[in-house]
């Protein structure tokens, strides 16, 4: 009897679980890969075959249906089966991608080449591209430093003070909304190296939005906030970092977010139009020379970073604004 | 020792300026004049609008006078201090302090917190929320928020302890807990308290006297003392006759 029960329940979370969900990716996943074997390549194609489209193939097929049998049999892995519709359409889209550029050739090579091909420049470029990369990183992480701190310097002044405020906030108002990009002409020219060049306008992309939320922030604190830590004996200067910081931090966030994605648009522009080096000059370096894989390479790299660089900021927050739980749906 | 948080108004005024060009300026409070002696629990009480939380606010040092002082100590009251603490309905606990960081803010502030961390321990023991030193604000309910805000200001040794409506917000059964709770603190501590309420069986429970307000501009109308032993029996004929005493005050004469 106990048994039994046991038994059923088993049965029954097994029954509950979303066994077609769990494993869509992975017969998506077969289909492209079968047709990538299956349909001979295109004889308008001269260049040679190359493995790396059917090993990615491979390999996904292998850890999606592990992932999938794994949830079959012991449960967990919520997140793998929530994602696995948005993995298969997405390997089902680089499927048709391939037939289209690869099996039919129905779109110009040139400017389209097949996965296979990027993903060979993603293999053979790799310690060129992380060169470039590192290089980017290296000026947005200086770029995006000096335009946290005077974001914030500026925020709290003009926020806290009405005196700073007066002078400042014009000032702000007016340079802050030209886009950082029309600065690259004379940036390029005013400063001795285009490196240094590049931090300023990296930097001033991304302080305008965190000193306008910063400053908002702060201002929108609680009145009776600053009013209690009067009375627990603050002095002014005390508000500031254990009132109105802390309590405008949810916005100051957001204003680091759009600084983040405003430094790294105008990361890319500047690399475009005069640093000699990083992940931005070098897709428009291939671009010129017409190697459109490369491009495509550059791209791939840039996308997969700035999620990976986003995500982590997200992480950041969340733990920094654990107290918000419950406050706010996110 | 010396008693101290003896509370002095002297024709106490406060005039607030019109909010827009074409209206006129809110008299507030006209012309207070009273002495509250040290260790001393009074009640304010008057009709929505009178001036009760201005009168409480000047005191405690967020609002000026317009004409008059407040001298507490023979001191006068110029600014908010940790000396005057204040708790007002809502507990405006800060979120992003946990409870034991909420109720140590008062020592950190002064640069004593790590001195202070058993001290920190013994006032959130004593408003009963051992346990909840690592949790955040939002984790409690109304009445353990309360006196979490209680706990943050008493943990400052203050002469004078003000409150605004400060149970206003919770259920009977839990208030009425709250009102022991506070007895049982100021047995142990004989802080001079002034308490802002509208209800008048909290003000006869809790204090020793009461101060009854007319509406604009305020001014003191009468004051009453609430001589009962204590504990005080809320079903006593003596305790009914005086809430009586003091709803006639507010309601009839005019
Ligand atoms: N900052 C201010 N500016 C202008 N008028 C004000 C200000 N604060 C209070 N008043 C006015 O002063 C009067 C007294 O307000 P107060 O808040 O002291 O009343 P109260 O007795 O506490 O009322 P309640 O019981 O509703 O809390 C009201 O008419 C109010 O509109
Ligand atoms: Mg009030």
């Amino acid at each position: 009897m106990e048994k039994d029960s046991v038994y059923i329940k088993k049965i029954t979370r097994i029954k509950d679980r979303q066994i077609g969900r769990a494993y869509f990716a992975s017969i998506a996943i077969a289909i492209s890969l079968v047709a990538q074997l299956a349909i001979p390549k295109s004889d308008i194609l001269i260049t040679k075959s190359l493995p790396w489209y059917t090993w990615l193939l491979i390999i996904a097929l292998i850890i999606t249906t592990i992932l999938a049998t794994y949830y079959i049999f012991f449960g967990g892995l919520e997140k793998f089966v929530f994602k696995s519709y948005f993995i298969g359409a997405a390997f089902l889209a680089l499927g048709l991608y391939n037939l289209v550029t690869l099996k039919f050739a129905l779109i110009k090579p040139i400017f389209f080449p097949a996965p296979e091909t990027i993903i060979n420049v993603l293999i053979v470029d790799a310690g060129f591209l992380l060169k470039c990369l590192l290089h980017s990183a290296l000026l947005l992480a200086y770029g995006l430093g000096i335009g946290i701190i005077t974001g914030l310097a500026t925020g709290i002044l003009i926020g806290w003070y009405s005196s700073w405020n007066y002078w400042l906030e014009p000032l702000v108002k007016s340079i802050g909304p030209i886009p950082s990009t029309a600065f690259i002409p004379i940036a390029l020219s005013a400063f001795a190296t285009s490196f240094q060049a590049a931090v300023f306008l990296i930097a001033l992309a991304s302080w305008f939005p965190i000193t306008v939320l910063t400053q908002s922030g702060i201002v929108n604190v609680k009145k009776t906030f600053f009013e209690v830590a009067d009375t627990l004996g603050a002095t002014d200067f005390q508000k500031i970092f254990h009132v109105a910081v802390p309590g405008a931090l949810p916005n100051i966030f957001v204003g680091i977010f759009n600084g983040t994605c405003g430094a790294f648009l105008t990361l890319m522009s500047a690399e475009m139009i005069g640093v000699r080096y990083g992940i931005g000059w070098y897709i428009n370096w291939q671009r010129e020379i017409m190697s459109y894989a490369n491009v495509y390479a550059g791209l791939v790299v840039i996308a997969v970073s700035f999620s990976l660089m986003i995500a982590i900021l997200f992480k950041i927050r969340d733990y920094v604004l654990r107290w918000q739980k419950g406050i706010i749906k996110w | 020792m010396v008693a101290t948080g003896q509370i002095t108004f002297n024709n106490l005024r406060k005039v607030f300026p019109p909010r827009t060009e074409t209206g006129s300026p809110v008299e507030a409070l006209h012309h207070v004049n009273a002495e509250v002696q040290p260790g001393e629990f009074i009640a304010l009480i008057g009709p929505s609008g009178c001036g009760k939380s201005t009168l409480l606010r000047l005191l405690a040092g967020l609002e000026h006078p317009s004409q008059g002082k407040i001298l507490v100590d023979g001191d006068l009251v110029e600014r908010p201090s940790r000396e005057r603490g204040l708790v007002f309905q809502d507990p405006t606990l800060y979120p992003w302090l946990t409870i034991e960081q909420n109720v140590g803010l008062g020592p950190k502030l002064a640069g004593e917190y790590r001195e202070k961390r058993d001290l920190i321990q013994q006032f959130i023991d004593l408003v009963g929320l051992k346990g909840f030193e690592k949790n955040y604000p939002y984790e409690l309910s109304g009445g353990m928020q309360q006196r979490v805000a209680l706990a943050r200001t008493l943990i400052n040794y203050p002469k004078v302890l003000l409150f605004d409506e400060p149970f206003g917000a919770l259920d009977a059964f839990t208030r009425i807990k709250m009102h022991d709770e506070l007895l049982k603190i100021r047995e142990r501590t004989d802080i001079t308290m002034v308490m802002v309420t509208h209800d008048v069986e909290e003000a006869v429970y809790l204090a020793d006297r009461v101060f009854t307000m007319t509406p604009r501009p305020a001014i003191l109308k009468k004051i009453v003392n609430v001589n009962l032993p204590r504990p005080r029996r809320r079903d006593s004929q003596a305790f009914i006759e005086k809430k009586e005493e003091i709803l006639d005050i507010l309601n009839f004469t005019a």
